[in-house]
């Protein structure tokens, strides 16, 4: 029976195990991603470099009796039979049900590391460098060479220090080699022959060694010096531009509208990752196309007809006038839902841009009706009119990596054409939009 | 902590342990430790010091130390580790009347470790054993990997209340001797039996008997387990070909944390409230002896009445384990119980009945020694008690934009029920192993007893998994699922049991994490 107080006690595993537990809720992440990305939440902090993300707290499995709502129990309270207790937004539509057990738990992550995930998995190496267009942009000056000629306001006095020892040791050990003296003598020696290796042996040998030398301190001899060079600094930036082309007629709804940011947002992301520049241009277009802020693209509205034409003529002027293609990457997503009046004018304007050797052009079309996958049902309607007028002017290999979407791929071209429904079509686009660019994927 | 406020505490201890023994409770020697914060979270979260590592407890770790960056001081974490001598756990940063409130709770709880008959048996060495079993289990993450040994210990974990711990433990030979013992035919004796003489006994009957007996010798013999057991981690590490010697070593120790956390889970809300009940009592005792000034009362008074406070999501063991406990010994003291008692029709005459018995003190050292959480919420969990801790059930209902809880329920009787049933076998469904050979494949088989709630699909499936894993063959799980005979197959080639109703998602959709 006793109280006992003292302070030495030590945390032995708790860290230790917290660690391991947050490298699994990290692979949870990693294999979740697909529906990650999809998350409102990821969008909606748009410049942070952190995400919160939901993720659905690891179980403890073992035998437990549940149905299938789950969630139910005894509680202790005020209140009648039909009484609201608690409330939380639901899934959404198509979501998944939850189960009652396993909490979800928030986990803050890197947008960076989600990327990294993300590219991980899709097993893509990374974009040949080479292939990246850069230019040098001077930033002044800078000391980083190192020679053995110079002037002496220059002198690298570490480096100098340095040669010195190295070459004092490898002397001392040489005369110690040679003669079978102490280290002491050979020191001595070499200081006498005032850094000469031939006479310091010589000393030795004839036993002229004056021991009231002393032995420390190292003599630097010319060939130790070094001197720092002065080199111009250059910058080596890659750019790339994104050109985001929207169809804002009416019949584009905020819920289309979504996945085309959700979209633009991660191939930005990855953008930032591989360019030292990355800028963005949001045009977007009716009949006539205008350039317009971030804010207005995605929740501005216009009504009016539908002219892909108009938006790629921009976008074509813009890269004549401010983005030559030697200096920049450029990448071009065009998102739509198709309709539109000059199907012919459009697919001209996009010969015009692929001529220029873009990077990239990507035709995304939102489709967020049952039948889309019924491709003889969408010729019937008719409703998408440029698509088919794209597949009619070149030649598309299907994709089959995914089941989700459809995607057609034009790789000599760097030319996507891709329609979409729903947020769990992000990630297949996006697998297409970067694997289109990769060499690797171009062969197979 | 300065040193006159630990002589006073240490006084305070002194006196709390007269209180109690003054008022019938019998306990152990308990040694009390002050750790600082971070320690006490470990220690929470670990059950015990020197468990094994596992993320699981790191996770826990993780999140009781956010929970107390968010609620901040005062809350009255308590840690009492049932050992002998018992271990009892103080927070450093805990103002005194905190302190006090603990050690009178951790009397309470070690009095009802030593005097509930379910707790006897317990392991008294297991902190040293998990100590050293942990140091043995760092050489095997080096040795064989940290994903080997954690996926052992995740299955072990996941079994490890499937066990009887109040049963005597049997190798399969002792048991195979024991049913043979039982069910052979023997030579009657005409002396012992009443009718004897009817069976005559001859050299056939002999020879038969024999042959009987060796037939049923036999089939025992081929039987495994020879009885259904429900010991599934006793009867992997006996019998499963694909483990290890060091896996079985890890296996043992969780079966032994298993084995300890068994009566504490059985006991839970009997445990609790008793603490809670003699804590309010000693307290207030001091109080009464100028041993606690007024503030110090009020502050345990505040305290307290945060450990009761009403949860409208679950029920709180604290706050019902308690006024159970005071019902027991009002009732007993005013002599309200029995057939005549029952049998009263005027409710308000009943609430009245007072026969100045005052046994309540002894029924409730009688039902402390005897019972168990079902049996305590069975017998003692009246419809005026639901009424009066305003106990209801509720439902999840969900639609597209809410997930809502709702109350479905708070007819008393009907609550009862409910709360009665989900106490049985603490909520953990009996599973047996019923066969270690199945198809003659060495295959493992197993049987839910099935009382009428389902196993939950999703967790049914993946702890069979971890089964799987320790027994290295096919393994299946006989249940009833939307009542239905249904089984559930793990098999590494094919993991995704196939429901016949469609209504539940694949296994492969609902553990996408």
């Amino acid at each position: 029976m006793s109280i006992v107080y003292h302070d030495n006690w030590e945390i032995e595993k708790g860290l230790k195990d917290a660690t391991r537990h947050q490298k699994k809720i990290d692979e949870a992440i990693r294999k979740n991603v697909r529906d990650v990305i999809g998350n409102e939440e990821v969008l909606s902090t748009e410049k942070g470099k952190k995400v919160r993300v939901r993720v659905q707290g690891l179980k403890d499995y073992k035998f437990v009796y549940g149905n299938k709502g789950g969630g139910g129990g005894i509680g202790q309270g005020d209140g009648n039979a039909g009484d609201v207790i608690g409330r939380r937004p639901g899934k959404g539509v198509g979501g998944k049900g939850g189960l009652g057990h396993g909490e979800d738990m928030e986990v803050e992550v890197d947008v960076d590391y989600l990327l990294d995930v993300m590219f991980q998995d899709l097993g893509l190496p990374w974009l040949d460098p080479k292939k990246k267009n850069s230019i040098e942009i001077p930033k002044g000056w800078k000391f980083e060479s190192i020679s053995k000629k110079g002037v002496y306001s220059r002198i690298h006095k570490k480096r100098t220090m340095q040669e010195a020892i190295k070459r004092n040791v490898l002397f001392v050990k040489e005369i110690m080699e040679q003669t079978k003296c102490s280290y002491e003598q050979a020191g001595k020696a070499l200081q006498q022959a005032k850094g000469d290796i031939d006479n310091a042996i010589k000393i030795i040998k004839s036993e002229e060694l004056d021991l009231s030398v002393p032995s420390a301190g190292f003599l630097i001899h010319d060939d130790d010096l070094r001197f720092k060079q002065i080199d111009e600094d250059v910058e080596i930036c890659s750019k790339a531009v994104v050109f985001a082309l929207m169809d804002v007629s009416g019949s584009m709804t905020p819920d289309k509208k979504y996945l085309v940011k959700s979209l633009l947002f991660w191939m930005v992301s990855w953008l930032r990752k591989q360019y030292e520049m990355v800028e963005i241009r949001f045009i977007q277009h009716t009949e006539i196309a205008t350039e317009v802020d971030e804010n207005t693209f995605f929740y501005g509205g216009e009504s009016g007809g539908t002219m892909a034409s108009s938006a790629f003529k921009k976008a074509n002027y813009l890269i004549d006038t401010e983005y030559p293609t030697d200096e920049w990457n450029i990448y071009t997503i065009y998102c739509s839902d198709g309709e539109d009046f000059e199907p012919l004018t459009a697919v001209s304007a996009m010969e015009d841009m692929i001529a220029k050797k873009i990077n990239m052009l990507s035709y995304v079309e939102i489709k967020p009706y049952h039948d889309m996958f019924d491709e003889d049902l969408a010729y019937q309607y008719g409703y998408s009119t440029l698509l088919p007028e794209c597949r009619k002017k070149w030649k598309f290999e299907e994709s089959s990596i995914s089941k989700d979407g459809k995607f057609w791929i034009n790789n000599e071209l760097h030319f996507l054409l891709s329609v979409i429904k729903d947020k769990s079509h992000i990630w297949p686009c996006l697998q297409h939009m970067l694997g289109i660019n990769h060499p690797e994927r171009n062969e197979k | 902590m300065i040193n006159t406020e630990l002589k006073r505490l240490e006084k305070l201890e002194g006196r709390i342990y007269e209180i109690a023994e003054e008022n019938g409770l019998k306990f152990c020697p308990i040694e009390f430790d002050i750790v600082p914060q971070e320690k006490m979270f470990e220690i929470m979260s670990y059950g015990m010091p020197g468990q094994i590592s596992n993320w699981k407890f790191g996770r826990d770790y993780e999140r009781t130390r956010t929970i107390y960056e968010k609620m901040g001081t005062g809350l009255p974490y308590e840690v009492v580790v049932n050992t002998n001598p018992s271990r009892g756990y103080l927070m450093k940063d805990n103002t005194l009347s905190l302190q006090v409130l603990i050690i009178a709770h951790v009397v309470a709880h070690v009095a009802f470790f030593t005097m509930n008959q379910y707790h006897i048996d317990a392991d008294s060495d297991i902190a040293s054993g998990l100590a050293i079993a942990s140091q043995r289990f760092e050489g095997y993450e080096r040795k064989y990997g940290i994903d080997m040994v954690e996926q052992t210990i995740d299955a072990g974990h996941a079994i490890m209340l499937h066990s009887n711990p109040w049963l005597k433990e049997e190798t399969e030979s002792e048991k195979l001797d024991r049913l043979f013992e039982k069910m052979k035919k023997r030579k009657h004796d005409k002396e012992q039996t009443e009718f004897g003489d009817f069976f005559e006994d001859d050299s056939k009957a002999e020879i038969d008997r024999e042959q009987w007996n060796q037939r049923l010798y036999m089939t025992l013999k081929n039987k495994t387990p020879v009885q259904p057991t429900e010991d599934i981690l006793r009867y992997i590490i006996d019998h499963s070909r694909g483990l290890a010697d060091w896996q079985k070593d890890v296996l043992e120790i969780v079966r032994q944390w298993g084995k300890y956390m068994w009566p504490m889970i059985k006991t839970k809300y009997m445990n609790e409230g008793f603490a809670t009940y003699w804590h309010e009592r000693i307290l207030r005792q001091l109080f009464q002896e100028n041993l606690l000034s007024h503030d110090e009362h009020a502050e345990c008074n505040y305290t307290n009445s945060l450990v009761k406070a009403k949860n409208p999501f679950s029920m709180n063991p604290y706050l019902v384990g308690c006024e159970l406990w005071e019902d027991i010994v009002s009732r007993w003291d005013k002599g309200q119980h029995g057939n005549d008692w029952d049998e009263m029709e005027d409710h308000e005459q009943k609430l009245a009945f007072d026969d100045g018995s005052m046994k309540g003190r002894e029924k409730m050292f009688k039902v402390l020694r005897t019972s168990n959480d079902w049996m305590f919420v069975h017998n003692f969990l009246t419809n005026d008690l639901v009424r009066k801790l305003k106990l209801y059930m509720y439902v999840k209902q969900s639609n597209v934009f809410f997930e809502e809880l709702v109350i479905a329920d708070r007819k008393a009787d009907e609550v009862r029920e409910i709360i009665a049933r989900s106490f049985s076998h603490s909520g953990v469904p009996r599973i047996f192993v019923d066969n270690g050979n199945y198809l003659d494949r060495g295959e493992l088989y197993l049987k839910h007893e099935f009382i009428g709630a389902f196993l939950h699909p999703e967790y049914a499936q993946k702890t069979l998994e971890h089964i799987e894993f320790l027994w290295n063959e096919k393994c299946t799980l006989e249940t009833v699922q939307n009542k239905k005979e249904f089984k559930y197959v793990a098999n590494k080639s094919k993991n995704v049991a196939s429901f016949d109703d469609t209504e539940y998602l694949p296994i492969s959709e609902l553990g996408s994490l």
